[in-house]
């Protein structure tokens, strides 16, 4: 069956909107008291204080049961809430992995005791999880790991490595898709698992990874005969595959996809609103930043109404990461073009520091959850074109 | 979407279908009235499809209606349907009686009053009636003209070949004078939604016929789609084709004479940011048949190069938007984003599964596709 694009009109509720007050009006005391200085892609700024104090305020965790440590509200409401916290530019890191991917997962495919064990204290910004997905040879192509596990007495031993591990450094846990029986060229989604390790396993080794602005947030991190007890298979031997791409969806068509450097575009108004009055080209050009912005929170609220009904958009979910990711990319630099001709500055100030993390951290952006030319090549077989 | 306007869409569907045909549209082109298009149109009530029931009409909100307008794009339907609907849901408002045949308003002329009795660029201005809304006599109100048999200065045409003609409206017959609880900010948002909608059509189809080209034609022994060059360029122009359906949907539901307006400029804005790369595509994969005048590609790619300059560039767009943006000023930026979207009124029902756009249609795609085959 053909996809289709399908965007219906859908606002938020009010019990979602509702929280904006609040959350706006806690953020803007962190500001006053000077709990963290607004960054560019926060989303990978790691503050375990700050996760802390947002799961106190019970904005970790919020859609999942309450006998977890969550707070039993839509995914709508967590929605206005990720949104807020990107824009105000505030340093999620440490919890991001655990809040968005972990936790659903666990609910969805763990064990009662590794929801009671592991959730409670993520939803209370206190356990921070990695991914390890990506290893050395295989990045966008996921199916091609190589780390494996082989059964032994009560559990498997685990080696290899992964790659890319964002807060690995920093995080107590991560889940680790690996191979549990030997690959299938004929079906090379078959055979993989997902393990859920303590990174104060014996056998892990964690290197950090120095990326091009300076700042150690990815790691290789490798498994030497690191044992892992059956209570840690997440889900079922064999079905990792699909429990790692049943709810990309998800993970594509976030707030996050977009809003990245959203401090950069509010600096820059900032900027243009204190100057004098910019010419006509200067005004279509920043309109022409925040209708594409505009359109894109439209695209991924339509997306997350569908998800949040039980529908899995993945088509349109795609779309968002795509086009998102893509004006993340452009937007620093159409906003460096329009300080230019203003006279704003690029070496100093606010917007001058925005901008400048922003063009450092932007090459990740098109990379980060895969490509986008892999992205693509899934839009392409929606089109039915392959 | 409520049961009269899946039946108007399936009505509009079925006669663009067979109306708007290659030969009609090249036909319009050549300067004559599509008479057999417009009449199906007016005899199943796509004409009249705002207007309230009283005065004949289908009483359907924008929302609910705009569907229809995007069907118009999507079929390159050269008839002035978004303009008669316009031009009557003002009449109606106003309290006027609505005339039975299609109308005008003008296109370039931002404000109708600035620019005096001479208008130019009408929309099939030397068949139909002009509406006309001028500024004042407040700010939330406007002076709204009807005017028949106006001097046709200069008959013209876009670069699509749909009749722009200048007007001079002086010696016409001044049929209707009234004032108008809308202001012409409002009237323009709402030309430039309706006009964003046959673009989001124009842009789908350009995605689809694009779509089934690169499945037929073959070069090194495989069909265009099997590239991944192709499959990378027409990924993009779907996003293209999403991001301005959304646009114009969230606008359609959101406008009214009090709210919306950033929403409209919004969506225009997209839509016209959308055209040179929507277009560049659909060329590129077509080669150098979709150069030619037998290829009906340029029908849609040359609507969209005009529709994009009418009710105001996307240009004209951005800055309302930036302006708006400077006057909230940095921190009050974010707030102005997350109000857009949200309607004035009660908003309608929660989603439930299965819901689709107004400005979306299922399976355009494979339609299109067994249409060729």
């Amino acid at each position: 069956m053909t996809q289709t694009l399908n965007f219906p009109h859908q606002p938020l509720p009010d019990s979602a909107e509702n929280l904006r007050a609040d959350i706006r009006a806690f953020l803007a005391e962190e500001r006053r008291q000077g709990s963290f200085q607004p960054a560019s892609d926060s989303w990978l700024a790691c503050d375990p204080e700050f996760s802390r104090k947002l799961g106190a305020a019970g904005w970790l965790g919020m859609t999942w049961p309450r006998k977890y440590g969550g707070a039993e509200r839509s995914a709508l409401d967590r929605y206005v809430v990720t949104e807020e916290l990107l824009c105000a530019g505030a340093p999620v890191g440490a919890h991001w992995a655990s809040d968005r991917q972990t936790g659903p997962m666990l609910l969805r495919f763990g064990t009662e005791e590794q929801r009671q064990t592991f959730m409670p204290p993520m939803a209370r910004g206190e356990c921070y999880f990695a991914l390890g997905m990506s290893e050395p040879d295989a990045g966008s192509d996921l199916a091609a790991v190589r780390t494996r596990a082989e059964r032994v007495d009560g559990g498997w031993r685990l080696n290899g490595r992964k790659i890319w591990s964002s807060y690995a450094h920093r995080a107590h846990c991560m889940v680790v898709l690996c191979r549990t029986s030997p690959r299938d060229d004929n079906d090379r989604h078959a055979g993989l698992s997902q393990l859920l390790v303590e990174m104060d396993s014996p056998g892990l080794q964690v290197r950090g990874i120095t990326n091009l602005a300076g700042v150690q947030h990815f790691n290789e991190v490798l498994f030497e005969d690191l044992f892992v007890p059956d209570s840690r298979v997440v889900g079922e031997i064999g079905n990792g595959w699909q429990q790692v791409v049943g709810e990309l969806a998800y993970e594509r068509s976030g707030p996050e996809r977009f809003l990245s450097y959203y401090g950069v575009l509010a600096e820059l108004v900032a900027n243009l609103a204190a100057g004098p009055t910019p010419d006509k080209a200067t005004l279509a050009a920043t309109g022409a930043l925040i209708s594409q912005l505009a359109s894109l929170r439209q695209m991924s609220l339509s997306v997350a109404a569908r998800l949040e009904a039980g529908e899995m958009p993945a088509l349109e979910a795609a779309l968002v990461k795509d086009l998102g990711t893509r004006f993340e990319r452009l937007l620093p630099e159409q906003a460096r073009l329009i300080a230019g001709a203003n006279e704003i500055s690029t070496h100093q100030g606010e917007f001058a520091r925005l901008l400048r993390g922003a063009i450092l951290h932007a090459p990740s952006a098109t990379l980060r959850g895969g490509t986008n030319e892999i992205l693509r090549g899934a839009i392409a077989r929606g089109l039915g074109l392959r | 979407m409520t049961d009269i306007s899946n039946l108007l869409l399936d009505a509009a569907e079925r006669i663009f279908a067979d109306l708007a045909s290659t030969d009609s549209i090249n036909a319009c082109e050549q300067g004559q009235w599509p008479e057999a298009l417009w009449t199906a149109l007016e005899e199943n009530g796509l004409t009249r499809a705002l207007l309230p029931e009283e005065q004949d009409g289908s009483g359907l909100t924008l929302h609910e209606a705009i569907g229809v307008l995007r069907l118009a794009g999507y079929y390159a339907a050269p008839v002035p349907l978004a303009e008669t609907w316009l031009a009557g849901h003002a009449l109606a408002t106003a309290g006027c009686e609505i005339p039975r045949s299609g109308l005008t308003v003008p296109s370039l002329a931002l404000d109708g009053g600035g620019l005096g009795d001479h208008l130019h660029g009408v929309p099939w201005g030397r068949h139909l009636p002009v509406v006309r809304l001028i500024t004042g006599p407040t700010r939330d109100q406007s002076r709204l003209q009807l005017v028949r048999h106006a001097t046709v200065a200069r008959e013209g045409s876009n670069m699509a070949g749909e009749p722009r003609d200048d007007i001079d409206l002086s010696a016409g017959e001044t049929v209707e004078d009234t004032v108008i609880a809308w202001s012409v900010d409002y009237w323009l948002a709402l030309a430039a939604v309706m006009r964003g909608a046959q673009m989001a059509g124009a842009v789908r189809r350009c995605l689809d016929l694009a779509c089934s080209y690169a499945g037929e034609r073959k070069q090194f022994g495989r069909p265009l789609a099997k590239f991944q060059a192709i499959q990378q360029q027409l990924a993009l122009l779907a996003g293209e084709a999403a991001a301005v359906e959304t646009a114009v949907e969230t606008a359609a539901a959101t406008l009214s004479p009090d709210a919306g307006l950033l929403d409209a400029a919004v969506a225009k804005a997209r839509a016209g940011q959308a055209v040179d790369s929507a277009t560049n595509i659909a060329h590129q994969v077509h080669g150098a048949m979709g150069f030619t005048y037998e290829h009906r590609l340029h029908h849609y790619s040359r609507r969209l190069w005009s529709w994009r300059d009418d009710f105001g560039p996307e240009t004209y767009w951005n800055r309302i938007i930036a302006e708006q943006a400077l006057q909230a000023g940095g921190d009050g930026l974010w707030p102005m984003l997350t109000a857009l979207g949200r309607p004035a009124l009660p908003r309608d029902r929660p989603y439930s599964p299965g819901r689709r756009a107004a400005c979306s249609m299922p399976a355009l795609s494979t339609r299109c596709r067994s249409k060729q085959s």
